[in-house]
């Protein structure tokens, strides 16, 4: 694996087992993690960029597991690893930040506690040496990075503001200096304004700690401020990748196309705000075919009988649409 | 670009059709879907479900499954189940025309029936005593016939048997154990009459037994059913009845009459539910309407909190606003949108107190509280029961089982019902 | 001095001093939780105390007359209704029941040669303390750590056992329990005694001082009279215990399966946090705050299934008196014990309550 890219998902397949039957919520997917990047994660609600997240921890449990891929992490495949090592992973080598900081705390722990818990956990030397001290001098010293002043640490989750609490939720993927942070719609619950705060602090700790960052949002927007790559996801499959300034400016997927021109623009006089027709397909019974095609503008024959692949279309730029792929040779 | 059409359908063209199939699906086939959906729990309800129709039938129609009457004395004393009991019984010659004791009485003046017995054998003397009681009440019938047998003792069984298959007597009295025990191949020629003290030698023993005074235990069993049955629905409907609307309106309405109404359930549900009802039962008297009473009354809370909390939790949905704010009045709010998410609810309450009354009702009845001792009630069986435990330990556990049995069945159904019903405890 | 007011002092004290420290120590919020709580249980008392009284001196029966039986001849029936001051008004009459409830005057009683009830209470109160108590524990020990154990192995064979566990102890009548027990190690095995708290012989050479048979065999120092309490301590306690804990399995369950859902459950994980820590650490102390609030109401069902053990096992306790008063139509016996029992559900239930605000950080800060 060539060493930019820190993290390679190959066709991963998810699969929930539900009372009506095993739904894909990601199928087939394949991306790279670049070293450094901030990479966004976009689609909108149900498209299966959350559970993607969740899959690179392999957090998933009860009905969700994995059914197929790989997950290549700094040179391991973590899907063949067991359920026992995997704690040693996540929160050390991989941090996640949650989508709603006031539910993703322990509501009856005290801030530090929760911090010199997964530092515990993960270095046990400092438990063997009883120096609880020194556990709380690297909370200190990181909250205050953060913009958090040290007192605060005693207190509970619910004495503290929202933007506070996300602010904590970043310390505590960053305390073992994680190599990649997942943030799962880490914004969506702030207001406009700490939400600005929220991704200037997040790039300023990225170029500090040299942090990847997938950042997983429905919201576009938050991609254009701060992603180096976009990858957008529907129905359960990659649909484009590239980077972030030539994704915006030349989408090559009709589905990114008709997401961008869903964004509302105070600038342009359009008349009316572009709505896409439809709605995303069914996953219990996906359609045949690729999966954007009873809604697309440019749909052809081809697009209702086979899958197209993922396949770059420029350089560094792959979308998965049969407007850019030669049709296979007659099947029969 | 160009603009595009609009496309009508909300789904892609197979999950629409998979939609359909299910609506069409009818109602037992649901059943089985539920089994496939619902796993364990479904088994939890079903199985539940056989139990509580079985013992409802059991309930109606106890004389169908019950060999004895519950009040009827069948047998002696403490019986182990299966126990034979030895009943001195009448042996005659196959073709006699006698029966009973009796049938050998004989008018006054002709020769004195011969009887035998096995020496030193108390069967000898009860035959005596018998043989006095019966003479006592026919001889001042208009027959003039007098019961005197001459008893003939023998050394042991098969003399005295052999006597009558000789014909020198015209019966024997031995106890029903020794005449199947053997005896009976030995003499093909003798027939067992019935029992000479009126008693039933019932030859397969009794099913599980004779409590202290000689009822079959397993007819009070079924009998008991009816009572334990009627007393745990009734109770509980009672308590339905008062505790829904109470609720309903207490959260509904809020303010101080909820206050007020909540203060007072709360007192009562955190009273022991027992000590009230013994209470309440001490100071009535005891009856059936009584039991039901009090045990409703403790119930009460339970449904008020429960649809209490419901209504609440309903009524700040958004939906009830958005009826509210396009003017729908109260009542239709309540009916339409409250009252619906309130009954599953209210329906595991149902079947989780009905067990508990069973077992409250159960408890007073051992305590001797509550139901006139003439009924047939487990609870009382158990007590009674308690004095015996050295000599008959069936006549404590088999009356334990029925209860278990009936209150296990309705609280399993509760249970999985609470598993299928509650969208907390759902799978995320 | 009196086993009951030393009782009273032992618990009392510790408990005032404990609720003034908290209050000088604890933020405004929490202030303002316990005395809203300490009023509410006024309201909770006098409900209670007239439930009482209306199920004793309004609904129809005539307790005087049948406590006398035949022998009560009409004039000696009107001494003592006048005696007991049933004649006059229920105004009247309420008044002073809730006068002598919170005075705990209770009386004499009618029947066993006007002893005076609270001398009998005395000896009884602590005898069903001393088999309440290590059967709660013991209930809460299997309810508690199966219950937890049962919502980590959700939907797997260890969880539907644990169900099953609940649902069936559930199910079993707590005398029958009792009794089948008593049938096994007493009866069949004698193993253990079948009823009483003591042998009776070292009974009458024991020294008492709380009448906590166990705690004053320890000391006086009296090992023959401690084994033999504990002897008899065991059955009654089990059959309390393992009934008590079918129920808080399954309270203990349910709140757990919820926590586990939680969000921060899931980012806990995220962390590294192992499984274990996660369900017996993270979730169970967070599940045990409504539990600790259910499990105080649980002290009802606590009551009732002494009231029938001690029957069951002879227990001289607070519930076999009642049983017995009744049937002997000691009416004011009854209502003392009764009261007694609504007190002390009150008190627990606003213990309950100071204990949960002391626990719920959300509560105390």
């Amino acid at each position: 694996m060539p060493d930019d890219i820190l993290y390679s998902i190959r066709n991963l397949t998810v699969e929930y087992k539900t009372r009506a039957g095993a739904v894909r919520a990601v199928d087939d997917v394949s991306l790279d993690i670049r070293r450094g990047e901030i990479l966004g994660l976009v689609g909108e609600s149900g498209c299966g960029k959350s559970t993607l997240g969740k899959a690179l921890m392999r957090l998933h449990t009860g009905p969700a597991s994995i059914t197929a891929g790989e997950l290549w992490f700094d040179g391991r495949d973590l899907v063949q690893l067991s359920e026992n090592e995997m704690p040693d992973i996540r929160g050390a080598e991989i941090g996640m930040v949650f989508q709603d900081p006031m539910t993703s705390l322990n509501p009856v722990q005290r801030i530090l506690d929760h911090i010199t818990e997964t530092i515990k956990t993960h270095e046990p030397q400092i438990e063997l040496e009883k120096s609880d001290a020194r556990a709380r001098a690297r909370a200190e010293e990181l909250v205050e990075r953060l913009g958090i002043r040290p007192e605060r640490l005693s207190d509970y989750p619910h004495q503290m503001s929202g933007g506070m609490r996300q602010r904590v939720m970043i310390s505590l993927a960053l305390a073992l200096r994680a190599k990649l942070v997942i943030a799962d719609e880490p914004t969506t619950s702030l207001d406009v304004i700490v939400e600005a705060k929220f991704l200037d602090l997040l790039k300023e700790l990225q170029q500090e700690f040299g942090l990847t960052i997938l950042l997983i949002t429905h919201n576009i927007g938050v991609v254009a401020e701060v992603a180096d790559r976009v990858a957008v996801m529907y129905a359960a499959k990659m649909a484009e990748v590239g980077d972030v300034n030539d994704v915006f400016a030349d989408p090559k997927h009709p589905y990114t196309q008709g997401l961008l021109k869903s964004v509302p623009n105070i600038r342009l006089n359009e008349g009316e705000l572009y709505k896409m027709g439809g709605a995303p397909p069914n996953l219990l019974h996906p359609p045949v075919g690729c999966r954007f095609a009873p809604r697309c503008p440019h749909v052809k024959d081809i697009c209702t009988k086979v899958d197209p692949a993922f396949e770059p279309v420029e350089k560094d730029h792959l979308a998965s649409c049969w407007l850019y792929q030669e049709a296979p040779v007659n099947r029969s | 670009m160009t603009i595009q059409k609009e496309n009508s359908s909300e789904t892609t063209p197979e999950a629409q059709d998979w939609t359909d199939e299910l609506e069409r699906v009818g109602f037992i086939r649901s059943i089985f879907l539920a089994r496939r959906w619902y796993g364990a729990d479904w088994w939890f309800v079903a199985i539940s479900t056989v139990m509580v129709i079985i013992f409802v039938i059991v309930a109606l129609l106890p004389g169908l499954f019950a060999p004895y009457d519950p009040h009827e004395i069948v047998g002696s004393r403490f019986l182990a189940p299966g126990e034979h009991p030895a009943v001195p019984v009448l042996i005659v010659p196959v073709d006699s025309p006698f029966n009973s004791l009796k049938d050998l009485a004989v008018p006054a003046g002709e020769s004195r029936p011969p009887v035998g017995v096995v020496q030193g054998v108390p069967t000898g003397g009860a035959l005596n005593e018998l043989a006095q009681v019966i003479d006592d009440e026919i001889k001042n019938e208009p027959e003039g016939l007098r019961l005197r047998p001459r008893i003939n003792r023998y050394p042991n069984i098969e003399e005295a048997l052999q006597a009558v298959a000789d014909g020198d007597d015209l019966a024997a009295v031995i106890q029903s154990t020794e005449w199947e025990g053997g005896m009976a191949e030995q003499f093909p020629t003798l027939r067992e009459g019935q029992s000479i003290t009126g008693e039933i030698s019932s030859t397969g023993g009794f099913f599980m037994g004779t409590n202290d005074i000689g009822q079959d235990v397993w007819s009070r069993l079924l009998w008991g059913t009816r009572v334990a049955l009627f007393i745990g629905f009734s109770a509980s409907i009672v308590a339905l009845v008062f505790g829904v609307p109470l609720g309903l309106f207490a959260g509904f309405l809020g303010g101080p009459v909820d206050r007020l109404l909540s203060l007072v359930m709360d007192s009562l549900y955190a009273f022991p539910g027992l000590i009230l009802a013994i209470a309440i039962t001490a100071v009535l008297g005891p009856s059936v309407l009584n039991v039901i009473v009090a045990i409703a009354v403790l119930y009460i809370p339970t449904y008020y909190r429960i649809v209490r909390g419901q209504t609440l939790s309903v009524k700040e949905e958004i939906y009830v606003e958005a009826a509210q704010s396009i003017g729908a009045r109260r009542a239709e709010i309540l009916w339409q949108y409250i009252f619906p998410n309130v009954i599953p609810s209210v329906a595991i309450i149902f079947s989780v107190n009905v067990a508990d009354a069973i077992l409250t009702g159960a408890g007073l009845s051992f305590l001797g509280l509550g139901l006139p001792p003439t009924i047939a009630d487990w609870g009382i069986d158990v007590a009674r029961g308690q004095r015996f435990i050295q000599t008959g330990w069936w006549m404590i556990t088999y009356p334990g089982l029925a209860i278990i049995s009936v209150v296990l069945a309705f609280s399993m159904m509760g249970e999985g019902l609470t598993e299928i019903f509650n969208p907390k405890l759902r799978e995320r | 001095m009196s086993p009951i007011a030393l009782i009273a002092l032992v618990i009392g004290i510790p408990s005032l001093l404990f609720l003034i420290y908290v209050f000088v120590r604890g933020s405004v919020g929490l202030r303002r939780y316990i005395l809203t709580r300490i009023v509410l249980t006024l309201p909770m008392v006098f409900i209670l105390a007239t439930l009482v009284f209306f199920v004793m001196h309004v609904l129809p029966g005539d307790p005087v007359s049948s406590a006398l039986g035949p022998k009560g001849t009409p004039e000696m029936l009107a001494r003592i209704r006048t005696q007991l001051g049933l004649n006059d008004p229920l105004i009247v009459q309420y008044g002073r029941f809730l006068l002598d409830m919170v005075t705990l005057r209770f009386g004499n009683s009618l029947v066993l040669g006007h002893r005076p009830i609270i001398d009998e209470m005395s000896e009884r109160f602590p005898a069903t303390l001393e088999l309440v108590v290590p059967a709660s524990i013991l209930a809460l020990l299997i309810g508690v750590l199966g219950g937890t154990f049962a919502a980590s192995r959700r939907k797997r064979a260890s969880d539907y056992a644990w169900r099953i566990y609940s649902v069936f102890i559930y199910s079993l009548p707590i005398f029958w329990l009792g009794l089948m027990f008593q049938l096994l190690f007493s009866v069949r095995l004698n193993w253990l005694p079948v009823s009483g708290r003591i042998d009776a012989a070292l009974g009458s050479n024991l020294v008492r001082i709380t009448n906590l048979y166990s705690l004053d065999s320890l000391l006086t120092g009296n090992w023959p009279a401690f084994f033999s309490v504990l002897e008899h301590l065991v059955l009654p306690t089990l059959t309390l215990g393992l009934i008590l804990s079918g129920v808080f399995v399954r309270m203990t369950r349910i709140n757990v399966i919820e926590t586990l859902q939680a969000d921060y459950i899931a980012a806990g994980r995220a962390r590294g946090i192992r499984e274990r820590v996660l369900v017996y650490g993270h979730a169970l102390k967070n599940a045990m705050i409504p539990v600790i609030t259910l499990i105080g109401l649980q002290v009802a069902i606590l009551l009732a299934g002494a009231v029938l053990t001690e029957t069951v096992f002879s227990w001289p306790g607070m519930g076999s008196y009642l049983v017995q008063r009744i049937s002997t139509r000691d009416y004011t016996a009854v209502q003392s014990v009764i009261t007694v029992f609504a007190l002390l559900v009150a008190l627990i239930s606003l213990a309950v309550d100071v204990v949960y605000s002391l626990v719920d950080p959300r509560v105390r800060y």
